[in-house]
């Protein structure tokens, strides 16, 4: 079984994501149902806007990839190869006016909601210097 | 909580989420076809049970839930 | 980043309603999926809300999203309608989408319902 706690930050491990739209750069496993993750904006961000700021589209790829790495970090555990999943639906996303911008690392907690099948859906709150910038649930649908 | 106060907090955060009328649903009526559920809000169903009366509907279980009905049963036996 | 012209670009434009076609060659399908170009969903939704602007004439950002449904896949060369509900009230800016295949409506790939500032 997995160990509490467990840091990943080769993220392409568990996601199926590249560069230039890799959103994810620290994975922490707390447990079947939780788990948190991080990025500290570069320079090249594709979704760093001609104002300096991330677009919120952006965010919500963080999170996506966020239960992505989780889904896979599962999935690894048990054996399993990472598979393609992909946004089902995103409601209740209620974004902060505070944008994040290069050098900003955003911090994600997400918490699993339920699961059903290969749809797993997930509450997710994104902050940037402890200050909460996104809300969202979204659900995701894995290949199996 | 007793049964029926279940059942009419059941009807009521159903027809408030899934956007239909209470008085469709009917016990013996069946729940995707009444709620127009697909495999998507689905989930929004079992994480709503889960919510409003902390009953986790499993995966296996799911096929067996047909009816309002069935899920009546499931959630109060589990409750 | 405005996208159009690189991740799209407006074929017909009608108003709140336009026919967008999907570049092949933006580099994001270097990376989603490798082999396997697929348009991520949050760069339809950022399409939806740059046309949106465009459609009432400033920039605008997300608030709030009641619900986004990615109902079908999006791929690059795929040539998709926009259809816009746009009420624009005091700065607010409510927003109903949907993405369909440009000759077949019933060939739904996604609906957004938003606020916008």
């Amino acid at each position: 079984m997995s160990s509490p706690a467990c840091k990943v930050t080769d993220i392409p491990s568990l996601i199926p994501q590249r560069p230039p739209i890799l959103m994810v750069d620290g994975y922490l496993f707390e447990d079947e149902l939780h788990c948190k993750s991080e990025l500290t904006i570069a320079a090249d961000n594709m979704f760093l806007g001609e104002d300096g700021y991330v677009a919120e589209e952006g965010l919500l790829e963080h999170v996506a990839q966020t239960s992505a790495a989780h889904i896979g970090f599962l999935r690894k555990q048990a054996g399993e190869n990472v598979t393609l999943g992909y946004i089902g639906d995103i409601k209740k996303a209620v974004f902060d006016n505070r944008m994040p911008k290069v050098g900003d690392t955003l911090h994600t907690c997400l918490t699993v909601v339920s699961q059903v099948g290969g749809i797993t859906m997930v509450s997710a709150e994104t902050s940037v210097n402890e200050h909460v910038i996104l809300t969202c649930r979204m659900k995701l649908a894995s290949d199996n | 909580m007793e049964k029926d106060e279940m059942i009419k907090k059941m009807v009521e955060i159903l027809a408030d989420e899934f956007e239909v009328d209470a008085e469709t649903i009917q016990p013996e009526a069946n729940i995707k076809e009444t709620m127009h559920l697909d495999s998507l809000s689905l989930v929004d169903m079992v994480a709503l049970v889960n919510e409003e009366f902390g009953v986790e509907i499993k995966t296996p279980d799911l096929p067996t839930i047909k009816t309002f009905a069935d899920l009546y049963d499931y959630v109060f036996t589990r409750m | 980043m405005t996208q159009n012209g690189t991740l799209y670009e407006i074929v017909h434009d009608g108003g709140n309603e336009v026919v967008v076609r999907l570049n092949a060659n933006h580099p994001v399908y270097q990376g989603h999926f490798p082999g396997n170009p697929i348009t991520p969903g949050v760069l339809a939704m950022q399409m939806i809300r740059e046309c949106t602007g465009r459609n009432i004439g400033r920039n605008l950002r997300f608030r709030s999203i009641k619900s986004c449904r990615l109902a079908a896949m999006v791929r690059p060369g795929d040539t998709l309608r926009l259809k816009m509900d746009i009420s624009d009230d005091n700065g607010t800016v409510k927003m109903k989408a949907t993405l369909t295949g440009a000759e077949n409506e019933e060939d739904l790939r996604l609906q957004l319902d938003a606020e916008l500032q």
